[in-house]
């Protein structure tokens, strides 16, 4: 029993799931195209591309920021991408919504909690 | 009888203190708060809250989480009711009736019964728990590693069995789950395994990071493609208390809910959604006027109100007992308790009674809490549903960053939970449920643990699983349970179940 018994057990059961999940996928594939006539469409929705995409980098900006720079520009570069996820009126508007909630978090997590963050970059 | 009385004391001297009894306080406002947000249910709302609890003593902790877990359950009600946008799978019942009552301006009675019903549920449910887990406990402790292995693979049968949607994908949760679980250094050999050289991997997968993407961050990519179509009524909520015949006309759903949530509950996977779906189909069945369901009948709303807390509450009962987390909310609930160095299992009740005790007495206290703190608050939290996604969604992602940042002080942390949250979104699209996965990496390393002990008493003979009677017994169970949920008629009746409750 060394330390790579347990991983292959396991990675016999992915493999074998995968062969699974594999075959009923093309099973339903051919089932629909034979029955419809049509090829099958990939999925009823769309991707929402431009809200993933925000919302990822506003997470790794938040990542790159908050230890070099500090929880006050990690969180309103963060906040600031999110926004581009969806539709405001204006840039007024995000630049406001971004800045409560960089002052809010500061408020609640440092000043509230006593988090050991440190809030703006040292100059 | 009398240790069962002693045991309460002990609970309610530990949960009534002014530190706990503020952590539970604590933990059902922020519970209603977050859980009244469209689209969040309680799993999503105590990944996101779970960071908090980290500077508190284990026993605040987790007495502030069952509190989080009970506001978020009620947070969801009150959506379901007034938005007809329920946070969570089990408040779909819920809204069936209960939106149409809002609907015709009885929005204040459905959410006062589903208030008394969740409270006279949870009081039941306490008691039941009480009663029944020390018996529990003490078969728990006769379990050896062969018995351990095997009640967690029927433990993890079980919740495939149970969740919604494909069996083979759910299985295909367990098997990554299982992987997920294996990064880090190995216990016994200390040989780094999938650690592919980054430091930060040595000690494993960071759980609270991969808890917060798979629920919250997906959960945000996921409402970002769907459209703002709440539909919240306008009107002034009045009349808050339900008159005597709803009060006459609930008495008896919401008794037979309780009874049929409480041992629902105990079951693995969605016991919660089972319970509120049963018990309305049972309210449905007896009653003289089945046309009226659908259309805002109050026993549509008292019956799985009651069925879903009491549910939830007697779920705590195989985690706190076996250390066997029996969906998403108790593998959080275990994985915290791992974070504060408690080791799940049978031995917890007798090793740290306080701790055992106590969160089960907190549990009546936070019902208790429920109620007061949420039928005079019910203007704030309509306030607090009508804050537009475009302010929602940039709050929700500082919440998630800042919660995964904070338990290790580790931006590397803050990308797993971006890995883990797109992971979530293409799950969600591919049908693919996130519990089985979260629960399977909770279990994993205990299974692999447990199962090379056993490896180890029978000189590595496979056998030694069967040979032992109630390892046996418990397999056997799995199998059954396997084959059952495979057969063709159960197979249509199961998808009949989940296909109307969505």
């Amino acid at each position: 029993m060394g330390a790579g018994y347990f991983p292959r057990l396991i990675a016999v059961l992915c493999a074998g799931l995968a062969l699974l999940v594999l075959a009923r996928a093309i099973r339903t594939y051919f089932k629909t195209r034979r029955e419809t006539q049509q090829i099958p469409a990939e999925s009823p929705s769309p991707i929402n591309w431009r809200g993933t995409i925000a919302i990822t980098v506003a997470i790794v900006l938040f990542a790159a920021l908050i230890r070099p720079a500090g929880l006050v520009p990690a969180t309103l570069a963060a906040a600031l991408a999110c926004t581009l996820a969806q539709i405001y009126s204006n840039w007024i508007e995000r630049l406001v919504l971004a800045a409560t909630l960089s002052t809010g978090a500061s408020l609640i997590f440092v000043e509230g909690l006593g988090l050991p963050f440190q809030l703006f970059p040292d100059f | 009888m009398s240790e069962l009385f002693d045991n309460l004391l002990l609970g309610f001297s530990v949960s009534a203190g002014p530190g706990n009894l503020l952590m539970c306080f604590l933990g059902v406002l922020l519970g209603t708060l977050v859980g009244v947000l469209p689209g969040l249910g309680p799993a999503t709302t105590i990944a996101l809250l779970l960071p908090l609890t980290f500077e508190l003593d284990p026993t605040g902790a987790l007495i502030m989480l069952a509190g989080i877990y009970y506001g978020a359950q009620y947070g969801g009600s009150t959506t379901a009711i007034l938005v007809n946008m329920p946070g969570e799978s089990s408040g779909v019942v819920t809204a069936i009736d209960g939106h149409q009552m809002a609907r015709q301006g009885r929005a204040g009675a459905a959410l006062a019964i589903s208030a008394y019903g969740s409270f006279f549920a949870g009081c039941v449910a306490t008691v039941f728990i009480a009663a029944s887990a020390p018996a529990l406990s003490e078969l728990g402790l006769k379990f050896g590693p062969v018995e351990n292995v095997s009640l967690m693979l029927l433990g993890m049968v079980a919740v495939v069995v149970m969740s919604k949607g494909s069996i083979v994908n759910s299985f295909a949760m367990i098997a990554i789950g299982l992987a997920l679980g294996l990064v880090g250094t190995d216990v016994e050999t200390s040989q780094a395994r999938f650690t592919f050289g980054i430091d930060h991997l040595r000690e494993g997968i960071n759980f609270v990071p991969m808890a917060i993407g798979l629920f919250g961050v997906a959960e945000i990519l996921r409402t970002l493609g769907a459209p703002d179509n709440r539909d919240i009524l306008n009107n002034k909520l009045t009349g808050l208390l339900p008159t005597a015949a709803d009060l006459k006309a609930s008495a008896m759903p919401i008794i037979r809910g309780t009874a049929l949530g409480s041992l629902l509950g105990i079951l693995p996977g969605s016991g919660t959604l089972m319970a509120s779906f049963s018990s309305y189909m049972l309210e449905k069945k007896l009653s003289k006027t089945p046309e009226r369901f659908g259309h805002g009948a109050i026993e549509g709303v008292a019956a799985p109100e009651s069925a879903n807390n009491a549910a939830s509450q007697t779920s705590f009962i195989p985690m706190l007992t076996l250390g066997l987390p029996s969906g998403s909310v108790t593998a959080l609930m275990i994985g915290a308790m791992t974070i504060h160095g408690i080791a799940p299992g049978p031995q917890v009740m007798t090793q740290r009674p306080e701790l055992f005790w106590g969160m089960i007495c907190s549990m009546w206290i936070g019902n208790v809490m429920l109620l007061i703190i949420n039928l005079p608050l019910i203007g704030v939290w309509v306030r607090v549903l009508r804050i537009p996604y475009r302010h929602l969604v940039p709050s929700i992602v500082l919440l998630c960053c800042i919660g995964a940042y904070s338990v290790g002080s580790s931006p590397f942390d803050v990308l797993l939970l971006m890995l883990f949250g797109v992971f979530g979104y293409v799950l969600s699209r591919l049908d693919c449920e996130p519990a089985p996965l979260l629960l399977a990496f909770i279990i994993g390393p205990m299974i692999e643990e447990n199962f090379r002990r056993s490896m180890l008493i029978s000189r590595g003979s496979p056998e030694i699983f069967v040979t032992h009677p109630i390892s046996l017994a418990l397999l056997l169970i799995s199998a059954v349970l396997l084959i059952a949920s495979l057969a063709p008629m159960v197979r249509r009746r199961r998808k009949e179940v989940f296909v109307e409750a969505e």
